[in-house]
């Protein structure tokens, strides 16, 4: 176990301009160690500001106060060594697969040749290089997003950020990403910060889950998840920790709300 | 990619027609020259179209481009590029002369009268044509002359329409004149019903003919070529021309286009003015003897169907005279009374405007 | 399966035959010419596209000369419309200044400009461009009227821009982020990203504007100067009273205008197919 954090949040805090003028704190002083390799979610009561928590570590949006380091250095803008992966949307629609696929070495400056073919390996250990000539718009939902999830793969970041990556599929596809990023993540370990609403999905990935507090958004509590892998949700602890987390953040939305 | 190949295509077309133009003398000045498709404008068209024809009279025009550019050539010499502007109406005439876009042009006299009174500097220069001018009611109309015409307009109802292109249009003036002399009621206001004619404004030549076809109004009255189309086209017939309107030879020789020219190009150029002149003249002149063929010549170039040129009415006028001037001081007279000159010429009779309107050095210097 | 066939051409064809039985049946009635003439004296016309007109040269070389014309016009607002328009919509600075005063111009239709355009002018035209005053090249150039050529891109200008400035910044924010997360820097974003992502609503609006730019037609050749193209022969034909060549001048402008439009259409639905993700 490396002996350092991978990722620090000190005292982080953000807030907007309405139009009208109005400031509005999304964030107020959050802070947190994230630890190599591990997989750790966020849940929170909408408008909790996870989302642009995960922007702000991405170097998307700006910090209205305190810092974020990387192995110890601070930065400011995005950098390749953190990846993204988006709700919907993400996939460059006029590219096919394979060119979304090699997008991120695009940047660097692979050669063509290069590129492509790593890209083919990534997406064969999705299962998915029969559709690499392929484009967005003919594949379906949970298949646009495997690709999403690869293409960041396939620059090789430290870190993954997943920002409700599966909220936009039904339920069953929703599942079976859910086993796959595992099954990846198993076999090529990243740390990664995954933002979710579902407490379920939560229990099911993480080795901790950030719960935070509605807006203005603090960690109100991280909690380890002690369940092995793999897990089955028939396991009582399930229930248990499920309960816990559920009712912390119906009291955060009912004072919301207040 | 689209925009690209746009891009080519253009540069393409550039290139490909790019030629170095044929030698030119760059000394001999440029003239833009108006006129308008109308068989008035004739001798004009006559001396375009017949070019090298008319070299034994001393001066012509030689076609650089076709019914775009011609060099005035007299005495063996070209002594000016001549660059042809069609224009729509006498009106539109005198607003490119307001806006220097033209330094010599045919127009009918009361459109250069009505620029000449706003301020625009141009001069009449010389008469190209009178008569031309006519009465149409549609084909199947009982009405066959002059008499019929007044006993329908004192026995209808309700006022009779007779449309006209042109407040300031010389047929309307004639037309309005002599129902005026026959003790008819005119007006021009369309809620008048106590007046026996009502004269309804068309705005523009090119509405004359379809007007009458559907019946928009009961007649029309208006220039050459508009009868003459109104009857190839089997919409009309004419039932007067407008010279024979009583009371007899009153109304010959009234003046309807003149050559005008703007004072910059009679300054500049006064000897290109001259030869100008004269070349008009004597198509002029040349056209009174051989209608069929300059009617032939103009239904051609304008696009009129042929037969046309058998009906022309047209009489050429080579020099001023004094029915001519007679005419234009009734010109005068009823423009003033309509209120239609607030500038130069309000309130002035032709002899007071005299040396506002004409310069006749030109026109007097031509032998006939 | 031949009778779906059937059922479809049927249908495809119905409006247009009882249009065409309509006016045959208008024309007898009215039996004048001049208001409206049979489809067969229209017809005639198209029969022999190469006779010269009341003097003003064929139907197909007046309808070519327009063609030049408008694309002459069409490709100068193209050239100015799409960067301008990318600009304003890359750079909200850029936007803020222009976008209020281009807005005043708007909503002037072209012809509106005719008078100012005649004044700037006159019949200037390329040949006074590039100085040649005779030969074939001066007949082609001197076609291309300065004072024509600007009401038309007035017309083709402000589709483009419109639809440029709306592509450019309508482009989805998450396409731009997942760029920017997967390393990519601004030239990069700006080339492969932007461009490519606003090109459907580019080449749309390239399209409307051409479509613009070819309806101004008739209105920019009744300015003095040129005596061709199909606007020019419209107005004439009808100062002659040839209503059967009116009708024939509109029936071309109508196919033509419907075949570049759907050019267009083509080359979208073959190259912007993926548009349907984003809808």
């Amino acid at each position: 176990m490396s002996t350092w954090p991978i990722l620090q949040v000190r005292d982080l805090g953000k807030t907007f301009e309405t139009k009208k003028g109005m400031p509005v704190e999304a964030l107020s002083g959050v802070t947190f160690d994230i630890d190599e390799n591990d997989f750790v979610c966020i849940v929170g009561p909408s408008g909790c500001g996870k989302s642009t928590l995960l922007r702000m570590v991405a170097g998307l949006e700006t910090m209205s106060s305190g810092r974020i380091t990387y192995r110890g250095e601070e930065f400011l803008r995005s950098r390749k060594e953190i990846g993204m992966v988006f709700q919907e949307y993400s996939l460059l629609p006029w590219r096919c697969v394979l060119d979304n696929v090699a997008l991120g070495p695009e940047f660097s400056g692979v050669s063509r040749q290069e590129r492509e073919a790593a890209a083919m390996s990534f997406l064969k250990r999705v299962g998915m290089e029969s559709f690499s000539r392929a484009f967005p718009h003919e594949l379906s939902g949970g298949m646009r997003q495997r690709v999403a999830i690869v293409r960041a793969l396939a620059n090789d970041p430290d870190v993954l950020l997943m920002d409700e990556p599966f909220g936009a599929l039904d339920a069953h596809t929703r599942i079976l990403l859910q086993k796959e990023l595992l099954r990846i993540w198993e076999n090529n370990r990243k740390t990664i910060l995954f933002v979710t609403h579902g407490v379920d999905e939560a229990i099911y990935l993480a080795d901790r889950i950030m719960v935070m507090s509605a807006r203005p958004g603090r960690i109100l509590d991280m909690i380890d998840v002690d369940i092995e892998r793999p897990r089955v949700r028939a396991h009582p602890s399930y229930g248990v920790l499920a309960e816990r987390i559920l009712s912390i953040l119906e009291n955060e939305t009912l004072a919301s709300f207040s | 990619m689209f925009k690209n190949l746009k891009l080519m295509l253009l540069t393409a077309v550039f290139i490909t027609f790019f030629v170095i133009p044929g030698s030119y003398a760059a000394d001999i000045p440029t003239i833009k020259v108006g006129y308008i498709f109308t068989t008035h404008h004739t001798p004009f068209i006559v001396a375009a179209s017949k070019g090298e024809a008319f070299k034994g009279t001393g001066v012509y025009l030689r076609p650089v481009v076709a019914k775009d550019k011609y060099e005035l050539v007299a005495d063996g010499k070209p002594i000016a590029v001549l660059q042809l502007i069609v224009a729509k109406s006498g009106a539109e005439t005198a607003a490119l002369f307001a806006r220097g876009q033209l330094d010599i042009a045919m127009a009918s006299v009361t459109a250069i009268m009505a620029g000449i009174d706003k301020g625009t500097p141009i001069k009449i220069l010389s008469p190209l044509q009178t008569e031309g001018m006519g009465l149409v009611v549609p084909k199947e109309s009982p009405l066959k002359d002059w008499n019929s015409f007044l006993a329908y307009v004192k026995n209808a109802k309700k006022p009779v329409k007779i449309g006209y292109h042109s407040p300031t249009s010389a047929p309307k003036i004639v037309l309005e004149g002599a129902l005026k002399q026959s003790g008819i009621k005119v007006t021009e206001d369309p809620n008048d019903q106590s007046a026996q004619v009502l004269l309804v404004d068309l705005k523009e030549t090119t509405n004359m003919v379809p007007a009458l076809a559907s019946k928009q109004v009961d007649g029309i009255v208006g220039p050459s070529p508009f009868p003459e189309v109104a009857v190839s086209r089997g919409v009309g017939k004419i039932i007067v021309d407008l010279k024979d309107l009583p009371p007899k030879g009153h109304w010959n020789d009234f003046p309807c286009c003149v050559t005008a020219a703007s004072d910059q190009v009679i300054a500049k150029h006064p000897e290109v003015v001259q030869k100008f002149v004269e070349l008009i003249a004597r198509t002029n002149s040349w056209c009174n003897k051989n209608r069929l063929e300059a009617g032939t010549v103009t239904a051609e170039w304008i696009g009129l169907p042929p037969d046309s040129a058998k009906a022309t009415m047209l009489v050429y006028l080579p020099k001023f005279t004094k029915n001519w001037m007679r005419g234009a001081d009734r010109y005068m007279t009823i423009l003033n009374d309509m209120g239609n000159f607030k500038g130069s010429l309000k309130g002035k009779s032709l002899d007071d405007a005299r040396t506002i309107l004409f310069d006749t050095r030109f026109i007097d210097r031509v032998r006939p | 399966m031949l009778k779906k066939l059937l059922a479809r051409t049927v249908i495809y064809l119905l409006v247009p035959f009882l249009f065409l039985f309509a006016w045959d049946f208008a024309a007898e009635r009215l039996n004048n010419e001049v208001i409206l003439p049979g489809i067969g004296q229209v017809a005639q016309l198209f029969g022999q596209p190469t006779d010269s007109l009341i003097s003003m040269g064929s139907l197909t070389r007046n309808v070519g000369i327009s063609l030049v014309r408008v694309l002459a016009g069409y490709t100068i607002a193209v050239c100015l419309a799409v960067p301008l328009g990318i600009f304003m919509g890359y750079y909200g600075t850029v936007f803020r200044l222009l976008n209020g005063f281009l807005a005043l111009f708007r909503p002037i239709p072209p012809l509106a400009w005719v008078p100012l355009v005649l004044a700037w002018f006159g019949i200037a035209s390329l040949a006074t461009l590039f100085d040649v005053r005779a030969g074939p090249a001066y007949v082609y150039l001197n076609n291309l009227k300065f004072s024509m050529i600007f009401i038309i891109f007035m017309g083709a200008f402000y589709p483009v821009l419109t639809s440029t400035i709306h592509g450019v910044s309508g482009v989805r924010t998450t396409l731009i982020d997942s760029a920017r997360v997967l390393g990519a820097g601004k030239r990069d974003i700006f080339r492969k990203v932007l461009l490519p992502a606003s090109l459907p609503s580019i080449v749309n609006g390239m399209r409307t504007g051409l479509g613009v730019a070819w309806m101004c037609l008739v209105s920019a050749e009744m300015l003095p100067g040129s005596l061709s193209g199909v606007g020019y022969l419209i107005t004439h034909a009808y100062t002659m009273a040839r209503t059967d060549i009116v009708i024939a001048g509109m029936i071309s402008i109508a196919v033509v205008g419907a075949f570049l439009d759907l050019v267009f259409r083509m080359v979208e639905k073959r190259k912007f197919a993926w548009t349907r993700l984003t809808r």
